[in-house]
């Protein structure tokens, strides 16, 4: 009624004062006058009053959650050009992420980021991605971001920062800029690059450090010793024969895995039995993904790779392979540290297995080995000719630097270095204590950190800027095979940050704008170069970088047996394994809840940190408890508990719950770097988790150390993982227990390829009850017109990186839950990858299967739901209508194949509470599920209707194969998910069921699912058994 | 009172259903006395507070459930149904015991059977009530529980005719609603009485309302009897059907463990041991307080204790079945099923169910245990305990390892499943404190009617 003074006339000025427009004098017959005196309501105010007392009543403000939120449309004025509402754009770009320069897609719904997808034109991408480069997208709208930059804690804004920095450089100009040090990280940028040459010109007394986690010195160094300074060697595993890791998370964390296992697959396809086979070689202290991909693998601990490289090396010289200058004395020096007969057996088979296939096969050491083992490497390699085809040596990349930590600390210390500008880099956490980083960053006169969070390093300088994220700022990178490929920004930055070429370009005092910097780096700036810079931001990539090309190069060998002349230490105590996590990295993700939830591949932990070691070793310590003769994890009420042990060596020493992991060497307790975090601004769980494994190294140490004694403490804590919640024991199919049938070998089927070249149908062996004898009662629907979707999986190729889960997270608007709803066994995952064990207790073979909704043709769910929210389309697919969902969770129970997940509480609305920024990351393509509703995977069913509308649009309506990809295949890094038309017998999922290896999980039951599986075929060396 | 060897009724040759020489008038100021005498001492109070104090339990858990969502049970991804359902199928069996009692012992001219029929089938009553509660709560959104309803809607939905769960709704429904009038019907000549009998206006009024202008006519009695078997006609399917069908929920998902024919007889037995067994409970609390031991009499006891001997057989024999099927079938997951509920880590809650099913009532063979009232009480609980793990056994340890072993995972409840479960007794309770102290627990009218003094010839 008051707003009759907005919009209604007015009789006098006196009515209008008055404010409250009589009803009686403006209106005869008011409305409502008919109603009870003095209850002055109308209609639709009674309903309103209702419905807020209702709320009141009952769920308060849970309700209005519950209902949509209020929301207002504004059309636009002047639409922009292209923009369609409700139709995303795709934008490529490229990055560095997680230490690889990687190519992609990003998909942008009204201008904001919401999927990465591979790029199939960029050759570190192929059209795939790993699960960092999936996970990046929620690191854009990462609650925990700094937000503004900060001045010893006072905020400041980014003019303060620029006049800080000019201040700084102009003070320091003059005395050549003695005092400037940058700390850089391995950025493989021309324009990073470009820019800091210009301050080396601008500043010629400043001094650049280079510490990079994911990219150690001890790879340098390795070069250097076999006299390819400034090399390193680039593979291109599609022609390789024979590849065999040494302690090389090649397929993992190394840098370029999504390159190298997509070329490696390539070699496995089989697509026909006569195809042939690559074959991998693992030797690892603690099992990888590279590991679960390998033919054959060798469990042996981190402290022995160099020995087990050097019976290689003997083994090749004795078999007449020649390596070039000084390998002689190499040898002669290996030979005189004694042989180590444990692993000559397997030494003598790989060096044959390596001849046997010259300049087809290499070896890849890890980083993580000290600079002799990887020079052994290199010898190897040279040996069996892998320069020839399947290794090329390029240029490194290296950013020209005059230091790393621990230069960095004594100049600090001794004022060498007085104002510190760190890029993106970490100092603190995660570095030795006998660094004591913090304590040396505050001698500075003046220190500013550049990073994502406010973290231990911005604790540590005076002055903190918030970095921009690759989707938000311009820059450009260089692939390993010389590509240059462009970082376009998608979003304006979404808080007070700088990227790092634009800190760079303060201090290089260069004017202009990001993106003209890199044009002009490019070389595309001027008039001339505008179609080639289109078609560069485009496609992402640009021309090859002429100095990136492979130069062959004659390795010597001479220093390397001067390295070798000490002899490895034998002991008896404990090695100390740190590897990178698979899920934080080296801390750096720590805030991002996608990862911290994704189960690591091989333990399926999640939410947190554990000392992994084998059962012999946990016997040896007393952690865990003995049943039926095997020292396995204390698993109660489905609660897995992890006995403390405390970790010590010399004065350092951490306490840490124990996993137990079969496949882990002996005497070798591994524990992942990026925990222990330590992030004052950050209130979720990534604080306080697990410990900073990096105290007990040495700077540019190996990753590995002898020499550690371990003791339980007597205490325990519950470790979240996402298997195993049940029991060990079991799923172990040769374990003593016989309590797990047998029937369960036909989960995974798979078979070694001499028995596959014998029998290719050997997946139909395993059938519990054959196709022929499965009758319905019933005739069955069997559509055969238009499209019928379908999906098959080659097992072959998967090796269970998990980048899919996060995909498909991204793409499906899926919640994260947090470590106590994991314990409680209710992750939201719709893909999951399942891992098991099959063989010895000590040294099992490893095993994967990423299992999603199956679709089966006679679903289980969808005969048991009482309101038919989860029907069959015509189409084949098994869709759910949340709308309709109760969420009674019979389906759930009925589905054998247990890929129905449950919202126990408002997941989705949790999430967008603690983090307001999410809902800009959500999918508009994909419901936001509330609390009490089934869900699972729909085989990206808005992907497969934006395809189906474009086809009807623009065709015949017939969906060309390849066209959908749904989120998880799309990611594949070795494309092992096919997706497609059922009823086009060309179509690639069609070609693949058609093979002999095709075969369903649980057939038996009839439910006839839709996807099914390719048996993994492994290809061991029969001579090693 | 007489205690001794009682004289035989001279109509049948048995010793007489009701003991004491009662006769009519005397019968009826012992079974009216609570209705008409105001709450009947302190014990009644403690029972009702207790009651009210429980029910307060579960209106808080439930509000809570309501607000926060079904996580805050003990379920996870493998085991989606826990306490709520594993209490839906034990209340409903309770609920058997009455309409068993009233319905098919009536066909079978089962004399005995009228001193308990009315407490057993308002026991029934009451059960059935907490059983349709679980169902309502355990969905995650109870705001749209009218959607398995068929009611015709602006979506143009049906509800899914093929589930198992749209059976249930129908079932237990039409099972309430069968016992409610049935029920009812029983108690309309009692109310009569107590409308006539009362000497307060509020009294006579709410009496009167509800017996429904009954004068005791002949052609109100031939009408009555005649609706009467009728009911009990139409009950006695239901009897059967209602458990069949709640089984049909897990007989007709394909959960190994679930997925067996055995499971309609095998409910409707367990239905019948544990619903007799509450019954039992019941009402040796409510003879002692009501002073009701000659007509709720020994032999009734021993009867009741013959039935469950019986039906606790029929179970045990079912769960002897089931691993017998499991190692015939040769279907090897249906035998790890059944190997980890005897052997697995839900080994305790299985030797639970079995000890206090199968084993315990062969005490009973014994006749003087069959005479031994606290006896009775205890092992009435014991079987009502051993029931109530049955359900757990199937529902829970068939979800919790099914057939891929990488989705295992445990149930274990928390504080709110206890608290629900709890709570629905506190229901149960609060509705059975007020039917004694409101109606007529022993069907009078039909007491007397098996009682010498009804049948006045002369032989």
């Amino acid at each position: 009624m008051s707003t009759q003074r907005e919009h209604g006339y007015w009789r006098s000025l006196e009515t209008w004062a008055a404010g409250q427009v009589h009803e009686g004098a403006e209106n005869e017959f008011p409305a409502g006058a008919s109603e009870p005196e003095g209850l002055d309501l109308g209609r639709r105010d009674v309903l309103k009053l209702m419905g807020a007392s209702l709320a009141l009543a009952g769920a308060g403000t849970g309700c209005s959650v519950i209902r949509k939120p209020a929301e207002t449309i504004l059309p636009y004025a002047e639409r922009p050009e292209d923009l369609i509402p409700g139709r995303p754009m795709y934008y490529a770009t490229s990055a560095c992420i997680a230490g690889s320069v990687t190519g992609m897609l990003v998909e942008s719904h009204d201008g904001r980021p919401t999927k990465i997808e591979g790029n199939p034109r960029h050759p570190e991408s192929n059209g795939g991605t790993g699960g960092f480069t999936q996970a990046e997208v929620l690191s854009l709208y990462d609650a925990e971001r700094a937000r503004t930059p900060s001045e010893g804690g006072a905020e400041k804004t980014l003019d303060d920062v620029r006049e800080a920095l000019e201040g700084a450089a102009g003070t320091l100009e003059a005395a050549g800029g003695a005092g400037l040090g940058l700390l850089v990280g391995h950025r493989p940028s021309p324009t990073f690059q470009r820019l800091l040459s210009e301050i080396r010109e601008r500043f010629p007394q400043s001094r650049v450090y280079l510490h990079d986690p994911v990219h150690p010195a001890s790879r340098r160094e390795a070069a250097k010793l076999v006299g390819a300074e400034g090399m390193r060697p680039v593979l291109d595993l599609s022609r390789a024969d024979v590849v065999a890791c040494f302690d090389a998370d090649l397929f993992g964390l190394e840098p370029g895995s999504v390159r190298n296992s997509r070329a490696f697959a390539e070699g496995r396809r089989l697509e026909r039995p006569s195809d042939g086979m690559n074959r991998l070689y693992v030797a690892e202290p603690v099992p990888t993904v590279t590991g679960i991909w390998s033919d054959q693998r060798l469990r042996v601990s981190a402290r022995k790779i160099q020995s087990l490289l050097g019976e290689v090396v003997m083994e090749l010289a004795a078999q007449g392979a020649r390596g070039g200058s000084g390998q002689v004395e190499v040898v002669e020096q290996l030979r005189a540290h004694g042989r180590d007969e444990t692993l000559r057996a397997w030494a003598r088979e790989l060096a044959a297995d390596l001849r046997a296939h010259p300049s087809t096969s290499v070896v890849v050491v890890g980083a993580g080995q000290p600079p002799a083992a990887q020079a052994l490497g290199h010898l190897i390699n040279e040996m069996i000719g892998a320069q020839r085809r399947v290794l090329a040596w390029r240029d490194d990349q290296v950013t020209e630097h005059d230091g790393g930590l621990v230069e960095l600390a004594s100049d600090l210390r001794d004022g060498t270095t007085t104002h510190l500008v760190a890029l993106s880099v970490n100092a603190v956490h995660g570095t030795p204590s006998s660094l004591d980083m913090a304590g040396a960053l505050a001698t500075a006169e003046m220190s500013v950190s550049l990073s994502h969070l406010h973290d231990e390093m911005a604790e540590a300088s005076a002055w903190h800027v918030p970095v921009s994220h690759f989707l938000e700022s311009w820059g450009d990178w260089v692939t390993p095979t010389g590509e240059t490929s462009v970082q376009q920004p998608l979003i304006a930055p979404l808080h007070s940050s700088l990227s790092e070429i634009e800190v760079l370009a303060i201090l290089a005092g260069a004017k202009g704008k990001p993106r003209d910097w890199v044009q002009e780096t490019a070389g595309l700036d001027d008039d001339s170069g505008e179609n080639a810079w289109r078609k560069m931001l485009h496609d992402c990539i640009g021309r090859a970088d002429a100095r990136q090309s492979p130069r062959r190069i004659r390795p010597r060998w001479n220093e390397l047996a001067v390295a070798l002349a000490e002899p490895p230490q034998p002991s008896s105590k404990l090695e100390l394994v740190a590897p990178l996590s698979s899920t934080l990295l080296d801390g750096r993700y720590a805030t991002n809840g996608w990862l911290q939830e994704l189960p690591d591949p091989i333990t399926k932990l999640t939410w947190g940190q554990a000392a992994l070691m084998s059962p012999a070793t946990a016997r040896h310590l007393g952690v865990g408890r003995v049943e039926r003769g095997v020292q396995v994890n204390r698993v109660e009420k489905g609660l897995l508990h992890g006995d403390v042990v405390r970790l010590e060596r010399g004065e350092t020493w951490v306490e840490v719950p124990a996993l137990i992991v079969p496949g882990v060497a002996d005497g070798t307790v591994c524990l992942t770097r990026g925990y222990g975090r330590h992030l004052p601004s950050v209130e979720m769980g990534a604080n306080e988790q697990g410990v900073d494994v990096g105290l007990f190294f040495e700077a540019g140490a190996p990753s590995f150390l002898v020499g550690v004694s371990g003791t339980p403490t007597g205490g325990s804590e519950l470790l979240a993982t996402t298997q195993e919640r049940g029991t060990l024991v079991e799923p172990l199919r040769t374990a003593p227990s016989q309590t797990a049938p047998r029937v369960r070998d036909n989960i995974i089927r798979e078979t070694e390829l001499a028995e596959y070249l014998q029998h290719p149908d050997f997946v139909k062996e395993l059938d519990v009850m054959p196709e022929e004898r499965l009758h319905s009662l019933w005739e069955e629907p069997n559509p055969v017109d238009g499209h019928q979707w379908g999906m098959a999986v080659d097992l072959t190729t998967c090796y269970g990186c998990s980048a899919c889960v996060i995909a498909c997270q991204a793409e499906n608007n899926i919640p994260v839950v947090g470590k106590d709803q994991v314990l409680l066994g209710r992750e939201m995952h719709w893909v999951r990858v399942d891992r098991y064990y099959s063989g010895d207790w000590d040294d099992p073979t490893l095993s994967t299967q990423p299992v999603s909704c199956m679709h089966c043709e006679n679903a289980p769910c969808e005969q048991v739901c009482p309101v038919a929210a989860t029907v069959h389309s015509p189409e084949g697919t098994n869709d759910m209508a949340y709308n309709r969902c109760i969420g009674t969770r019979y389906c759930a129970n009925n589905c054998p194949y247990k890929v129905r997940r449950f919202n126990y509480f408002n997941f989705a609305g949790r999430n967008h509470d603690d983090n307001e920024l999410l809902a800009l990351q959500s999918n508009p393509d994909v419901t936001v599920r509330f609390r009490g509703v089934i869900e699972k995977c729909t085989y990206c069913v808005q992907r497969i209707q934006a395809a189906k509308i474009d086809a009807k649009v623009n065709g015949d309506g017939i969906v060309a194969d390849g066209d959908i990809k749904p989120a998880c295949g799309q990611c594949c890094p070795t494309d092992s998910i096919a997706f497609g038309n059922l009823n086009d017998p060309n179509s690639r999922v069609s070609r693949l069921k058609a093979r002999q290896s095709n075969y369903g999980v649980l057939t038996e039951l009839n439910t006839q699912p839709r996807t099914t599986y390719l048996g993994r075929v492994r290809n061991p060396n029969p001579r090693l058994g | 009172m007489a205690t001794q060897v009682p004289p035989i009724d001279p109509v049948d040759g048995r010793a007489p259903l009701v003991e004491g020489g009662h006769d009519f008038h005397s019968l009826t100021e012992v079974v009216m006395k609570p209705c008409e005498q105001g709450p009947p001492g302190k014990q009644w109070w403690w029972l009702l507070g207790t009651g009210i104090a429980l029910l307060g339990v579960l209106g808080v858990s439930v509000a809570y459930l309501i607000w926060e969502g079904v996580g805050i049970w003990g379920l996870n991804n493998p085991v989606g149904w826990g306490w709520a359902i594993v209490n839906f199928v034990f209340w409903i069996g309770i609920g058997h015991a009455g309409t068993l009692i009233s319905a098919i012992l009536f066909l079978f001219r089962q004399k005995w059977r009228t001193s308990i029929n009315r407490f057993a089938e308002a026991m029934t009553l009451f059960a059935v009530v907490c059983a349709l509660l679980f169902p309502s709560i355990h969905v995650g959104r109870v705001w749209l529980l009218y959607y398995p309803l068929p009611i015709p809607n602006q979506m143009g939905m049906w509800p899914n005719f093929r589930s198992p769960l749209l059976w249930d709704v129908f079932a237990v429904s039409i099972y309430g609603t069968v016992s409610l009038l049935f029920w009812y019907t029983g108690l309309v000549p009692d109310l009569a009485t107590l409308r006539d009998r009362a000497k307060n206006k509020i009294a006579r009024l709410a009496y009167g309302f509800f017996s429904l202008g009954w004068t005791g006519s002949t052609r109100h009695w031939v009408n009555y009897e005649r609706a009467y078997l009728i009911l009990a006609a139409l009950s006695t399917p239901l009897v059967l059907s209602v458990h069949s069908i709640v089984s049909f929920d897990f007989a007709v998902s394909q959960l190994p463990g679930w997925h067996t024919t055995i499971l309609p007889p095998y409910f409707v037995a367990g239905a019948v041991f544990s619903g007799f067994a509450m019954v039992m409970t019941l009402m040796i609390i409510a003879r002692k307080f009501f002073g009701l031991e000659q007509i709720v009499t020994m032999r009734h006891f021993e009867n009741m204790v013959k039935i469950m001997m019986l039906t606790g057989m029929i179970v045990g024999y079912a769960y002897a079945m089931e691993f017998f099927i499991a190692w015939y079938s040769g279907s090897e997951m249906e035998w790890f099923t059944f190997v980890n509920r005897a052997f697995g880590n839900y080994a305790w809650a299985y030797w639970t169910m079995v000890i206090c099913n199968v084993v315990s009532p062969q005490i009973f063979w014994i006749r003087k245990f069959r005479y031994n009232i606290p006896l009775l009480f205890v092992f009435s609980i014991i079987v009502n305990i051993g029931m109530w793990f049955e359900r757990f056994v199937i529902v829970v340890i068939s979800l919790s390892r099914d057939f891929l072993p990488s989705s295992w995972d445990y149930y274990s409840p928390t504080f709110w499943d206890v608290s629900c479960f709890l709570g629905s007794f506190g229901l149960f309770f609060t509705l059975m404190c007020l039917f004694v102290r409101f109606a007529p627990m022993v069907a009078l009218s039909e007491v007397k009617a098996v009682m010498p003094q009804a049948d006045p010839h002369h032989h």
